[in-house]
């Protein structure tokens, strides 16, 4: 650690952003996110109605994820990370 | 692979774009007039009609690129009406030059009366200054996000006012999403996707459409202008159907012959639609 480090301000002291600038800076990113995620899951039905349905574990994860974004409870990343981690 | 930009904002991109596109396949641009990003006067549209039909097909032609474009006023400056009619009145004399394929990217912004009664004066001009019987070829810009849903049907609706004097063969309707590309193609429509990754399609959107809707009357574009933006993104959604197995036969039509055609609705434009012939490359 140097001199400089100990008199640079913590992150704590950083003003938390207001609800109005994070939708500001990051509604677009996340609506274009949503669309990602629709866009896949109908390419996914499509390819399931004419090939046949697929047994994959990784659908299942997916899903589970999808609640985690819609239910009512926060740390949500952490949660979802949590699905697509190995168990044990 | 070669491929037709239809769409795309030179005016506000470098010449290493050109240099980049020509050894990318690019034979050919078309640069709708636009938005400079601020409100300009009269005298200044004359300069940027000028720097359309006159200075960025020089810059093109460095790199061996067609460089064709379109004259209109662009909705978002169709508020102040005044303003509006005067520019309206300049745009005749340009379209009649060597380069100019229609009329456009005319359309709708936000949606107002003012936006509206611009756009139907711009379908008329296309319909007056036509010949042979045929209207100039109009390409539409529709509007953003929350207000293409209604908007694009309010440009469906004002068309199909003009009865049989709109051929939607000769129109191109484009920014095209999941929400508005099936009543653009249904009407007879061109549809033409925007891959601009934050607020329009991506390329795996866009092939997911061409999937759904086909291949027909479709052209792809990535609008790039002074925004985040990339003229390659048309070369990553190009690269994205390939990796899904589609064919390079169908990849020339979407790419290079399908602007080809529609923009040879125009006698001007001088590039034809081509075949992939090589046996070996997987071409049908
Ligand atoms: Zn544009």
């Amino acid at each position: 650690m140097n001199r400089h480090d100990a008199t640079e301000p913590t992150d704590a002291a950083v003003e938390p952003l207001s609800g109005g600038r994070v939708l500001e800076l990051y509604f677009l990113k996340a609506r274009a996110a949503s669309l990602d995620i629709a866009a896949m899951l109908d390419r996914l039905s499509r390819a399931e109605q004419s090939l046949g349905p697929v047994n994959d574990e990784r659908k299942v994860r997916l899903k589970s994820a999808l609640h985690v974004l819609a239910d009512e409870a926060g740390d949500k990343a952490r949660r979802i990370q949590e699905i697509f981690s190995i168990k044990g | 692979m070669f491929f037709i930009d239809p769409h795309v904002h030179m005016v506000s991109r470098t010449t290493t774009d050109y240099e980049n596109m020509a050894m990318a396949g690019v034979v050919a641009v078309s640069e709708p007039a636009f938005w400079a990003g601020f409100d300009r006067t009269p005298s200044a549209f004359a300069d940027y009609y000028r720097q359309l039909t006159e200075f960025e097909p020089l810059r093109a032609a460095q790199f061996g690129i067609s460089h064709y474009c379109w004259i209109c006023l662009n909705p978002k400056e169709a508020e102040d009406s005044g303003k509006a009619r005067e520019v309206l009145s300049l745009i005749p004399q340009y379209l009649s030059r060597p380069n100019v394929l229609g009329v456009g990217e005319i359309g709708l912004h936000k949606n107002t009366p003012n936006e509206m009664d611009i756009f139907r004066r711009h379908v008329q001009l296309a319909i007056d200054t036509g010949s042979a019987g045929r209207h100039r070829l109009i390409l539409i810009h529709t509007p953003h996000l929350e207000d293409k849903l209604r908007g694009t049907r309010l440009i469906i609706d004002m068309l199909k006012e003009f009865g049989s004097a709109i051929d939607p063969s000769r129109v191109l309707i484009d920014h095209c999403e999941e929400h508005t590309i099936r009543m653009v193609k249904d009407a007879g429509f061109w549809a033409g996707m925007t891959v601009y990754p934050t607020t329009k399609a991506t390329p795996e959107r866009a092939v997911d459409m061409i999937e759904v809707y086909g291949s027909e009357r479709v052209c792809i574009n990535a609008a790039a202008d002074w925004g985040i933006s990339d003229p390659l993104w048309v070369h990553r959604t190009m690269l994205e159907a390939r990796r899904r197995g589609h064919k390079l036969r169908t990849l020339m039509k979407i790419f290079h012959n399908n602007p080809a055609t529609f923009f040879g609705g125009h006698l001007g434009f001088a590039i034809r639609p081509m075949d992939v012939v090589h046996r070996d490359l997987n071409t049908d």
